[in-house]
């Protein structure tokens, strides 16, 4: 389910990419995000820590994440799991995920190089969960 | 010796912490913020006092953090423009790096979340969490989405915070 999902994101984000002029940058962008988001999931559950297993990403946080003093966002929290399990693209997940998140803060404009890494990002992360 | 030095008790040569003028700014709705930026600790309850220690702790260690991952950017052969700092909750704090989107865009650029990772894993504890990202932009221009997004505290090149 996660995997298409991902796909179904992917596959907005090359058409989105696809237009001519550029002017979605910020949504090619968006979109690579999030379909790398399910990308990882998929790669990382169900996911057996301490010998208990989360069949999904909503059960793992709810059990380490709701209710303590230093809860994560659950962005944050998948960046930890990346970082822990699938190492190889840790780096390039929290780039994309600061290249999205943080676009808001430009009036969503993203240039065409950032577009084309995003891109280039999600190939990769791709490769590393399926 | 600045402000944020008198804090942090180490040396700070390149940054300068810029705190909003006006102190009703520095919190969202939270006595034990407000009480430590206004310095009225004594109405508070004992429990309240305690939170009052740790969030203080917290803060100092924060803006010591921030400093420490702005000079291990640069350190890595990029030039960091600025920070901002969001509190949370008492215990968990969030900053934004400002970077040059050429610097954002270079492949060797990920060593820095590479360091991050690392680094934020060192500095957590049962009572403290600092998150960072990197954000590619002047940091002037940003000041009132940021601040307005929580982003209270303002982290400047200390050579332009003398030249304003």
């Amino acid at each position: 389910m996660r995997l298409k999902h991902a796909e179904h994101n992917e596959e907005l984000c090359l058409i989105i990419n696809a237009l001519p002029g550029n002017k979605y940058n910020d949504w090619v962008v968006t979109t690579a995000f999030y379909s790398c988001i399910h990308l990882v999931e998929h790669k990382l559950f169900p996911l057996e820590v301490n010998g208990k297993t989360y069949k999904n990403f909503n059960s793992y946080y709810h059990a380490f994440f709701v209710n303590t003093n230093n809860s994560l966002s659950k962005h944050e929290a998948k960046i930890e799991l990346v970082d822990v399990y699938i190492a190889t693209v840790s780096s390039n997940y929290r780039w994309l995920f600061d290249a999205c998140m943080n676009a808001r803060y430009k009036n969503y404009i993203v240039s065409d190089m950032i577009a084309t890494i995003a891109i280039q990002t999600l190939t990769l992360i791709k490769k590393a969960c399926i | 010796m600045n402000k944020a030095e008198a804090v942090t008790g180490i040396s700070l040569s390149q940054w300068e912490v810029v705190k909003p003028n006006d102190t009703s700014l520095y919190y969202d709705c939270d006595a034990i913020i407000e009480a430590y930026f206004k310095g009225k600790a004594d109405g508070l309850a004992q429990q309240d006092k305690l939170s009052l220690h740790q969030f203080s702790e917290n803060f100092e260690l924060a803006q010591k953090n921030i400093i420490e991952a702005l000079n291990q950017v640069e350190k890595n052969g990029f030039i960091p423009l600025g920070a901002y700092l969001k509190f949370r909750s008492l215990f968990s704090f969030k900053a934004i790096l400002l970077v040059k989107e050429e610097d954002f865009i270079n492949g060797l650029f990920l060593k820095n979340y590479d360091f991050l990772a690392k680094f934020e894993k060192e500095i957590q504890s049962d009572f403290y969490t600092l998150k960072f990202s990197f954000l590619n932009g002047i940091p002037d221009a940003l000041d009132e989405d940021l601040m307005s997004d929580g982003f209270k505290i303002k982290f400047t090149p200390v050579h332009e915070a003398e030249a304003r």
